[in-house]
């Protein structure tokens, strides 16, 4: 089984691939309001004032690690699994002897792969530009932990749209959950302002909900923000997200597909 | 005045340029000719059909001669109008109905989006009201009409469009494939409401269709398109009568009489002692006539074309 | 004209109708960007905790810059949205033919004859808004600077429509660039920043008359603020006027050049 799932990974990057020019035109979409948020940073820093207990290269690293990362480990709803729920794809699919939750695995992470080559390199021009540093300030340490944070990240990330793309079982429009999200995650992830400047409240509240740990916590921990003792904890907390969204995943789809062969 | 009532075509030509290869900096362009330099002159007293076979730049024509396309070369004058000028006083007199394309709003009654051609055209609503009785009288609409568009039927909803382009009633309506997809009652229906149209108001018709019943019945003017020329223009019965051929068929006594017949009339030999004959015209039963007076034969038939037949067959030809 | 404006308001009055019926979607994307613009407004809050005069601009000031981006964009949304946006497919499905045939001005039917009713009720928010920042920050305001106000908010509508023309123009000659026009509409992302951030003058300028990013937020709430001579109202025009008739040529030579698609 896993030489199908790795040939369909393959597929999935040449078809990608053969869009190139609306690949790398969709990524530079993103560098704009990072452009902006740069600017915005440099442009407060210059005048002596400072953003919570950020130093501007620090900051300007979030903020570039940030949008590659919540790139890749954004949530949404994903059109392939609703439209194959609503319009009954998905028959073809369960008869196959794949499973259906790794299919869609494969298929969301390698197109990601692919999104995130590019997305790198042009950070990383981006970094020189604004930084006028050639080599980011990255500790060996923060790598190392930012690889493990990711592993658990990837799954985590790719199981929350998993659960709000079969939500499609219960309701028949789901778009406006697409809707909000899309407004409400860049703020609450960390992908705005980092989360540790918000209000006292509020920031507790942010800190602890998975989108943190999709986007700020793995940003962080590559700046260099975490010694080993508080990294365990963040790591011991996504873990803890990952297990629940597993287990009311689970759910979710055994009680779908029950209402979903009741329709069809 | 008399400029008025016509459609004049001379010498048009309509050429597409269309990309053939796909290369970002040197695409590679060819050249299409969908209206080869066709010549048309159309008194508006008649409806005037259009055949042609998909391709042969009957949609083109039709585009042209309301304006939405730019002519290549030649002049088109209709109503004593440039249509592609697309003036106001020439696009009131105008109507355009495309089968399979859908103008109202989807989900509102169709009686509503239907009145807003009172303001688009500027009609009084008693006006619109005697209109909309006379209509649907003559296409057989009961309380369809204060039903939204997505509860009815593909035949309803092309009927509601039908009325939607010409309730204006303007001088000319261009119909391009009014009766795609539709059954035959509902086809023969729409037929009935062309004629009713054009004998009521005075309404002009210009149709294309795949359909040939839709002209050969609604259109006393026509014209074969193929290849972007004009083939044939004319009498619609005249055409069919010149193609019109009549297969005879007879049962000798025998192989050898039936060979006999074949020899001296100019027939054809088949198996079980069968003739066949084709002519053309009315010569069929001068021919029987001749031929019962010489000899015995057992069973004869006559058969004509219909008319969806002899069209395949011009634009087979061609 | 008044035969214009019966067909403005009984189409329209139609359109209102319709969006009735499926309400409960439109309430949605009301609340949706509500919370947008709240999120904005809580961002510029935030920062001011953090950096207070750092940004060199007080925060009601940073408050109607967000609120004035809001207002353009449903100005736009409101009274060209539809039809600008509709004009891609429109040319792809050939329906622009049913369009081309009646007897009124075409670019009325393409951009200003549908109202989009979704955003009016956006439009009363940003008001509501407006008046929440008012009287929370004591701001003074005159009649003269609520007018300045208005006419630097129609004149950023206007460049903003004609801007959206252009890139809708654009995605439709070059087809599948889809990506390339959405690229442009996402530098609208930063006009809810400060002028002052982008220190270059070629980005000042580019961000006026290539990409007018300045012109739909920061224009009209230094128009508010007042204070800034005649040469502010200057540029806003000469944009507009380049704008408009930029849009203008473009959509002539776009239906100079419509392949209407075969049925």
């Amino acid at each position: 089984m896993s030489r199908y799932y790795t040939a369909l990974g393959i597929q999935t990057i040449k078809e990608a691939a053969a869009y190139r020019t609306n690949f790398i035109l969709s990524f530079l979409v993103v560098l704009i309001p990072l452009g902006g948020q740069l600017l915005l940073a440099k442009f407060i820093y210059s005048g002596g004032y400072q953003i919570g207990a950020w130093k501007l290269d620090q900051l300007l690293l979030y903020y570039i690690i940030a949008t590659i990362v919540s790139e890749f480990f954004v949530i949404g709803t994903w059109w392939d699994i609703q439209n194959d729920i609503r319009e009954g794809g998905l028959n073809y699919h369960l008869l196959k002897p794949y499973s259906y939750f790794w299919h869609n695995f494969v298929v969301y992470y390698a197109l990601k792969a692919v999104y995130t080559i590019f997305a790198i390199i042009v950070a990383y021009l981006a970094f020189i530009a604004v930084s006028g540093n050639l080599v980011p300030q990255i500790k060996l340490q923060s790598i190392i932990q930012f690889i493990i944070m990711a592993l658990i990240a990837a799954p985590l990330s790719f199981l929350i749209t998993f659960y709000l793309s079969i939500l499609a079982f219960y309701f028949t429009d789901i778009g406006f959950v697409m809707n909000f999200l899309g407004i409400l995650l860049p703020f609450a992830s960390g992908n705005i302002l980092p989360l540790d400047i918000f209000p006292r409240g509020i920031r507790g509240l942010l800190l602890k909900l998975p989108s943190a740990y999709l986007v700020y916590h793995p940003s962080c921990i590559l700046t260099g923000n975490y010694a080993w003792r508080s990294y365990w904890q963040i790591v011991l907390e996504a873990l803890m997200w990952l297990i629940v969204f597993i287990m009311i995943t689970q759910v979710a789809w055994s009680q779908g597909r029950k209402k979903y062969e009741a329709i069809g | 005045m008399e400029n008025s009532r016509t459609i004049r075509i001379e010498s048009l030509w309509k050429k597409y340029r269309v990309k053939t290869s796909v290369s970002l900096f040197r695409p590679v362009y060819k050249e299409i000719e969908a209206i080869r330099g066709i010549s048309l002159c159309h008194n508006l007293d008649h409806n005037l059909g259009i055949f042609g076979k998909n391709g042969a730049g009957k949609t083109t024509l039709v585009k042209l001669l309301t304006g939405i396309l730019h002519s290549s070369s030649g002049e088109i004058s209709v109503l004593g109008h440039i249509p592609y000028k697309l003036k106001p006083e020439f696009k009131k007199q105008i109507g355009l109905f495309q089968g399979g394309k859908e103008q109202l709003i989807w989900d509102l009654p169709a009686i509503q989006s239907l009145e807003l051609s009172r303001y688009i055209y500027g009609f009084s609503r008693d006006e619109f009201k005697k209109r909309i009785t006379h209509f649907s009288q003559a296409l057989d609409i009961g309380d369809e009409l204060d039903q939204p568009l997505r509860n009815m039927s593909l035949g309803q909803r092309c009927k509601m469009e039908l009325i939607y382009s010409f309730i204006h009633l303007p001088k000319i309506v261009f119909l391009d494939e009014p009766t795609s997809g539709l059954d035959i009652i509902t086809r023969s229906k729409l037929r009935g409401f062309i004629n009713f149209c054009h004998k009521e108001y005075g309404i002009c018709f210009i149709i294309t269709s795949h359909n040939v019943k839709d002209i050969t019945d609604c259109c006393n003017s026509c014209i074969v398109l193929d290849n972007g020329e004009i083939i044939y223009q004319g009498d619609t019965t005249f055409l069919l009568e010149k193609h019109q051929h009549e297969v005879i068929t007879l049962s000798a006594k025998s192989n050898d009489v039936a060979r006999e017949i074949a020899e001296k009339f100019g027939g054809t030999t088949v198996e079980d002692e069968e003739v066949v004959f084709e002519s053309t015209g009315n010569h069929s039963k001068q021919l029987i006539c001749q031929i019962l007076a010489q000899y015995e034969i057992s069973d004869f038939s006559i058969k004509k074309k219909d008319d969806e037949e002899i069209i395949t067959e011009i634009l087979k030809n061609e | 004209m008044k035969h214009y404006l019966v067909y403005y308001i009984q189409a329209n009055l139609l359109q209102l109708k319709r969006m009735v019926v499926y309400n409960k979607s439109f309430l949605l994307d009301v609340l949706a960007d509500l919370t947008g613009i709240m999120l904005a407004l809580f961002f510029y809050q935030i920062l001011y905790l953090n950096v207070g005069e750092g940004l060199r601009i007080s925060i009601e000031d940073l408050y109607i810059l967000v609120l004035s981006v809001k207002l353009t964009g449903d100005l736009y949304n409101l009274l060209f949205g539809s039809g600008v946006h509709s004009l891609p497919s429109l040319i792809q499905y050939g329906s622009l033919d049913s369009i081309l045939i009646k007897p009124m001005n075409l670019f009325f039917m393409l951009f200003c004859s549908t109202l989009n009713w979704k955003y009016f009720v956006n439009l009363i928010i940003d008001v509501v808004l407006f008046v929440i920042i008012f009287t929370q920050y004591n701001i003074a305001i005159s009649v003269m600077s609520i007018c300045l106000y208005l006419i630097m908010i129609g004149l950023a509508t206007m460049v903003y429509t004609a801007f959206n023309i252009l890139i809708y123009l654009g995605s439709i000659i070059f087809v599948r660039m889809d990506a390339f026009a959405s690229l442009i509409s996402s530098f609208f992302s930063l006009s809810t920043y400060p002028a002052a951030i982008f220190r270059a003058s070629y980005l000042k300028w580019i961000f006026i008359y290539v990409i007018p990013v300045l012109v739909i937020g920061n224009f009209p709430m230094m128009a508010m603020k007042g204070g800034y001579g005649y040469q502010l109202y200057i540029a806003a025009s000469m944009c507009a006027v380049v704008f408009v008739i930029a849009a203008y040529w473009g959509t002539r030579s776009m239906l100079r050049h419509y392949k209407s698609a075969s049925s």
